[in-house]
Parts: C-alpha cells; sequence; structure tokens
C-alpha cells in the first residue's frame, strides 16, 4: 500500500489509480449505497402494480422526455470524465470548461427532474396518491438527491481550486468525484430502463 | 512490483478516446432501446435488460476503468461480491413476493373493488406521441 503511494506520488501527471485508503472507503459507500438502491428498485418492482386504482406507469410516463434526462446525465458523465483527464495533464483551463459543463448539465438534470415531478404533483398524483407512486417518487428522487449532493460536491471542488489551485489533493478529489458522478449514471441505466422504458412498452 | 505496475499501468492511462468510446456506445444503446425496444413485440423487455447491461459493462469499462488490468484487483472483487448480493435482494424479493401474491389469490376472498379508492387527480396520457 505505501509503496503504491510512493510510486504515484513520483508520477503526479498520471492518472491515480485507487489504491489509497480514503478510494477504499469511497468505493465502500458507493458499493453500498448499490445496495440501497437494489432495495429500492426490489421494492418499486413489487408495488409498481399497486397503483390503488389510479392511472398506471402507461398514462403517466413521457418517455421522449426522459430521454433528455437520460441523455443530459449522459453527457455530464462524459465531462466529468475529461476533468480527470484535465486535472491529470494540469491543463486548467480545460478543467475549469469541463467542470463548469459537468455542472450545468447536472443542474439541467435537476430541473427537468423536478419540472416532471411538479407536473405529477400539479395533477394530484403525488406520493401518497399510491403505493406504485410512493415507491416511484422514492426510488428517482433518492437518486435526484444523490445528484444534487454531486453538484454541492461539484461547488466545493471548485472552491478548493479556486482557494489552493491544482493541488495534488485536489486532483484526487477529482477522481474521486468521479467515481461517484459515474456511479449515479449507472444508477439512472437502470431506473431509465425498468421504470420508464418497462413502464411506457 | 512497484516499478513493474508502473509501466504497465502508464500504457493503460485512461485517454479521452476511451470516454469518447463510452460515451458513443452507451448513447448507441439508450438510443436503441429507447427506439426499437417497441419493435420486439413480447422480447422487448428482454431487449431494454440487454440493452441496460450492456451499457452497465460499457460504462464500467469506459467510464469507471474497471477490467483494465491496471485497477486494483480488489475493484472486481468487490463488484462481484455487490452483484452477488443485489441479485439476492432483488431475485429474492420478486421471488418471496410472486409467491405471497399467488398464495393470496388462492386462499383469500374476492376483495373488494378498490377502484374508488385513488384520490389524485384525472390522467391526461404523458406519452400521446408514441
Amino acid at each position: 500500500m505505501r509503496m503504491h503511494n510512493v510510486a504515484m506520488s513520483a508520477h503526479p501527471a498520471r492518472h491515480e489509480i485507487h489504491t489509497d485508503p480514503a478510494t477504499l472507503g469511497l468505493w465502500t459507500y458507493i458499493m453500498s449505497d448499490a445496495m440501497l438502491f437494489a432495495s429500492l428498485f426490489a421494492a418499486y418492482a413489487v408495488l409498481q402494480s399497486a397503483t390503488a386504482g389510479g392511472p398506471t406507469t402507461h398514462e403517466l410516463f413521457d418517455r421522449s422526455f426522459v430521454l433528455g434526462e437520460t441523455v443530459v446525465l449522459l453527457a455530464s458523465s462524459f465531462t466529468c470524465g475529461m476533468a480527470v483527464i484535465a486535472a491529470a495533464k494540469k491543463r486548467i483551463g480545460a478543467l475549469w470548461l469541463a467542470l463548469a459543463a459537468t455542472f450545468a448539465l447536472g443542474a439541467t438534470f435537476i430541473g427537468l427532474e423536478l419540472h416532471e415531478f411538479s407536473e405529477l404533483l400539479s395533477s394530484g398524483h403525488s406520493w401518497q396518491a399510491s403505493a406504485f407512486l410512493s415507491s416511484f417518487f422514492t426510488l428517482v428522487g433518492t437518486h435526484g438527491l444523490h445528484v444534487l449532493a454531486g453538484l454541492i460536491w461539484l461547488a466545493v471542488i471548485a472552491l478548493h481550486l479556486m482557494v489552493s489551485g491544482l493541488t495534488s489533493a485536489t486532483i484526487q478529489r477529482i477522481g474521486y468525484f468521479a467515481l461517484f458522478w459515474h456511479f449515479l449514471d449507472i444508477i439512472w441505466i437502470f431506473i431509465f430502463s425498468f421504470v420508464y422504458l418497462f413502464g411506457t412498452l | 512490483m512497484t516499478s513493474h505496475s508502473t509501466t504497465h499501468r502508464s500504457s493503460h492511462q485512461p485517454t479521452i478516446i476511451s470516454y469518447v468510446y463510452g460515451f458513443l456506445l452507451s448513447l448507441l444503446l439508450t438510443l436503441g432501446a429507447f427506439w426499437f425496444s417497441p419493435l420486439f413485440g413480447k422480447y422487448a423487455a428482454a431487449f431494454i435488460v440487454v440493452s441496460a447491461v450492456l451499457q452497465l459493462v460499457v460504462q464500467l469499462v469506459f467510464f469507471l476503468h474497471l477490467g483494465k488490468r491496471s485497477a486494483p484487483s480488489w475493484h472486481r472483487g468487490v463488484f462481484a461480491f455487490t452483484l452477488l448480493i443485489v441479485a439476492i435482494l432483488i431475485g429474492g424479493t420478486l421471488w418471496i413476493m410472486h409467491n405471497l401474491a399467488r398464495l393470496h389469490e388462492h386462499h383469500a376472498p374476492a376483495a373488494p373493488t378498490i377502484e374508488e379508492l385513488y384520490e389524485g387527480g384525472e390522467v391526461t396520457p404523458a406519452n400521446e406521441l408514441l
């Protein structure tokens, strides 16, 4: 472990390979977060037909709108990867551009999701209306909260970058953030597929 | 060990092109699942599942660099374990709840209608385009 770290600090320009304790902790967190989402997916799968006589997934979901959300989040995952590369190559301008794009795309995603939720709520299809809607809002909303937390994290990274410049600690933080952000995109693939595409077949 | 893995790693560094591949493949799989799944009739669900799993693999390889020889091997171990637990959790839940529902069908008296329970608003179908 220690030998690894020594070797890594000797080549700061290289992309960080995750072997330090913080990365182990981050992976532990992400994998346990995956369990959280797994239980929410299981709950949704069981409850999605429990509509209490109310509208079903077919009547409520807008495929095309959600495709837009999906592409936006995927694009933000890509720009996040660009940020990792820019940080590793110490290209400050490109790094700022990639971080700003990631933030803007993530914020757009949240905006679209809030729009979808408010449309549902304003026509009375709230989480209180049926077990299906409870599990839907819990699953999709939990993912949305994660994205929101990611945006806050990104803002903190930007603050670090402004105050102390591109230190090796900041490069590492960008790597940690990227891991989290890519994970959120992977969770979204399954929400897109199993909630929205399945629900509108 | 250190110098060996160092030389190894530098050849497997993530590059812009690997992210571009990952992005394009993910986009292709997303759009494919979106547009072509209705064409598959009763296999549409299977088509969506396959697309989702393929995209999972694409993102793990191109975005998270899992499976690269340079990545620490415990990444793969931890990930495989997670997959196992997720499969048990979701598969087990569906299995148990499915059995419960079947038992309920066979043994319970006819349930009262619940059509009047829903207190939400009127429906305006969102996906009229399709």
